[in-house]
């Protein structure tokens, strides 16, 4: 089936009318006593259908089609996920205000169900994909994170234990002090950089949680003044005409109180140790892989460092002689210029000289005419045979 | 008039409706164009390209001084020519000016050494110069975009003889301001050890750096309101340019969170 016959053929067509019979008889019926405490996605089997005839779609897609894809398809779930709790409640005969109250209570239940991590507690989370939201910032780090190492992020996610805390005698604690013992025989040096790359490997972990739950609690944070702003708003004459409209004073909330908590020292101070502390777990872990290339005598990553920066100074000082020989061309040529422009003048001056000269002796030779003419006429005739 | 389960219902049909609308365009979406005006190369150097856009317009006018654009090293510099109605390029072009652009290309490991001054005084000099040669003039015009406005700013400061006008767009001038979040997250990073343990930052970092400026925004409410738009290219457009941070080197980016830091400590 070629892409464009995806949305044409007729399964497509019944996953449709599912999704849309589905939510009929949400409307119809009022909630029926068997959905109550349900999973959000109880009603949205087909909806579920749906994406996985996209995702199918999508599969053959470049990697950035798909990523805005799988972002429309998860802010699509969410969206999707709130209308059907507000049809739910409201079928039920409960009013906007009291629908809010109903959801914001069940979200400040599902907060205190937070694991260490950040994340929300499955288990007592009626809005789940409702929530998704909050985990976006967490969920962007985890993959950015996941890039700078050999495995993915989802293996660093599973890897946070519970106990990683502060407080003496849990996991962390002693995973330091096991890892902080002396190590011995021959090969103790390279023991003893495997046991500090476990060493920072937790200490990013502790800075990992300590960020998370941080927003954890501006997600609480949020949650409070959603509450407040829809107070507000349902009060005022327009009020909410839409789930949009919902959804928007949401995220407005939520990036309200994150903006107020970003700018705080606190999170200057956690944000500075998370990164930090991934620098040191990356730079270790690189460490350790040059040791065991230059082991299997493979170039390493310093010795290329070596090169590329010899060779970047090479090219610098390139580019300084070359741009130096052409100064000396200029130079050169402009001497020549300088020269060529003296001898003009010079020439000039010379010409001038002559051009002097010339003109004196003309006019000495003009001069000199009329004095002999003036002497001849002046000079007596002789007299033939006078003296005689 | 008040929210009733009706009318949910008709919002999430409508939803869903242009959902599928644009799925089906985004299925079959083929390459995004990159750059529409036809160009010429006229100087290649290690990654850096200089290009000549053609023009596509007989002018009557034109300005003598050849413009030479320098875009941001963590971005494409396509988005100054994105599609013919939406393209800076041709529209300076059809105002009478000769157009050059400096496509800083991709870095790699191997540029990780390359610092402010082989920029500044090495590619955007040997540029402005291969313009000059060409056009047989002494100034240029230079037009700095972002990061690359800095960049412009740092070139005219050292070599005013060689520019005639400077414009810039965008740029990152004032690192002190209060507001700075970028700044405010920056004090606290050890930007030694950044520099020692990546070399270059990753593209992938840059755009989460971005992203969390407000991530429930950028990250969640900005697609769902972009099913509204899903027919639209532009909003195709937009996406390629706002995930599209490259990697850059990491000297650039030691200068930058030195200023921010300068900045910080001026403003506590």
């Amino acid at each position: 089936m070629t892409k464009a016959d995806f949305f044409s053929s007729d399964e497509w067509i019944k996953t449709q009318s599912e999704v849309w019979n589905n939510w009929l008889e949400l409307l119809n019926k009022g909630m029926s006593s068997n959905n109550k405490g349900g999973g959000s996605e109880s009603n949205f089997a087909p909806w579920a259908k749906q994406r996985q005839w996209w995702q199918e779609a999508f599969a053959t897609h470049p990697p950035e089609a798909q990523d805005i894809y799988n972002r429309i398809m998860e802010a699509s779930k969410s969206y999707f996920s709130m209308a059907e709790s507000f049809t739910k409640a409201q079928e039920e005969g409960m009013t906007l205000q009291q629908v809010i109250a109903n959801w914001v209570d069940l979200m400040s239940k599902s907060f205190e169900g937070i694991t260490p991590d950040g994340a929300v507690s499955e288990a007592v989370d009626p809005f789940q994909s409702f929530m998704n939201i909050w985990d976006l910032p967490q969920d962007t780090w985890q993959r950015t994170a996941s890039t700078m190492f050999p495995f993915s992020g989802d293996f660093l996610r599973a890897l946070r234990p519970e106990g990683v805390t502060h407080k003496p005698g849990d996991i962390h604690g002693h995973m330091d002090q096991f890892l902080a013992t002396p190590a011995l025989g021959y090969t103790r040096e390279f023991q003893g950089q495997y046991q500090k790359l476990n060493r920072l490997f937790l200490n990013y972990q502790k800075e990992l949680n300590n960020y998370m739950l941080s927003l954890s609690k501006v997600n609480m944070e949020s949650l409070q003044l959603f509450q407040k702003e829809m107070q507000n708003v349902v009060g005022r004459e327009e009020g909410i005409s839409s789930i949009k409209d919902i959804y928007d004073i949401w995220v407005d909330c939520c990036e309200e109180v994150y903006a107020e908590y970003a700018m705080s020292e606190t999170y200057a101070e956690e944000y500075g140790k998370l990164v930090n502390s991934l620098m040191a777990v990356k730079s270790q872990a690189a460490k350790i892989t040059d040791e065991v290339l230059e082991t299997f005598n493979i170039p390493t990553r310093k010795e290329l460092n070596t090169l590329h920066k010899r060779v970047q100074e090479v090219r610098r000082d390139y580019n300084k002689m070359r741009s130096g020989a052409e100064d000396l061309k200029i130079e050169g040529i402009r001497n020549e210029l300088d020269e060529l422009q003296s001898l003009k003048s010079e020439v000039k001056t010379l010409k001038a000289q002559i051009e002097k000269i010339t003109e004196t002796k003309k006019s000495a030779k003009v001069e000199k005419k009329p004095l002999k003419a003036a002497k001849l006429k002046a000079k007596p005739k002789k007299k033939k045979g006078g003296n005689k | 008039m008040p929210i009733s389960p009706e009318k949910i219902m008709n919002e999430a049909m409508e939803f869903n409706r242009k959902l599928t609308h644009g799925m089906q365009n985004m299925v079959n979406i083929k390459e995004i164009p990159t750059g529409v005006t036809e160009k010429e190369v006229v100087y290649t150097e290690d990654k850096v390209i200089l290009y000549h856009f053609k023009p596509h317009v007989k002018v009557a006018k034109k300005n003598k001084t050849p413009l030479l654009i320098s875009y941001a090293l963590v971005n494409r510099p396509y988005m100054t020519d994105i599609r013919e109605d939406r393209s800076m390029v041709r529209r300076l072009i059809e105002a009478g000016q000769e157009v050059y652009l400096i496509d800083w290309g991709y870095p790699d490991r191997a540029d990780r050494y390359l610092e402010m001054d082989d920029f500044i005084n090495g590619y955007i000099d040997r540029c402005v110069d291969v313009l000059c040669k060409r056009h047989k003039i002494k100034k240029v015009n230079l037009l700095g975009i972002c990061q690359g406005g800095t960049f412009s700013l740092c070139y005219t400061a050292l070599h005013q003889h060689k520019i005639k006008n400077l414009i810039t767009m965008v740029t990152p001038v004032d690192f002190h301001t209060k507001e700075n979040m970028l700044g405010h997250w920056a004090k606290n990073i050890d930007i030694d050890l950044l520099v020692d343990t990546m070399g270059n930052i990753p593209g992938d970092m840059l755009n989460w750096t971005f992203l969390t400026l407000k991530p429930f925004r950028l990250i969640g409410q900005k697609y769902l309101d972009m099913v509204n738009i899903l027919d639209d290219l532009e909003l195709k457009i937009l996406c390629v340019w706002r995930n599209g941070s490259l990697t850059v080197q990491i000297k650039w980016v030691k200068f930058i969170v030195n200023l921010l830091k300068i900045s910080i400590r001026k403003i506590f």
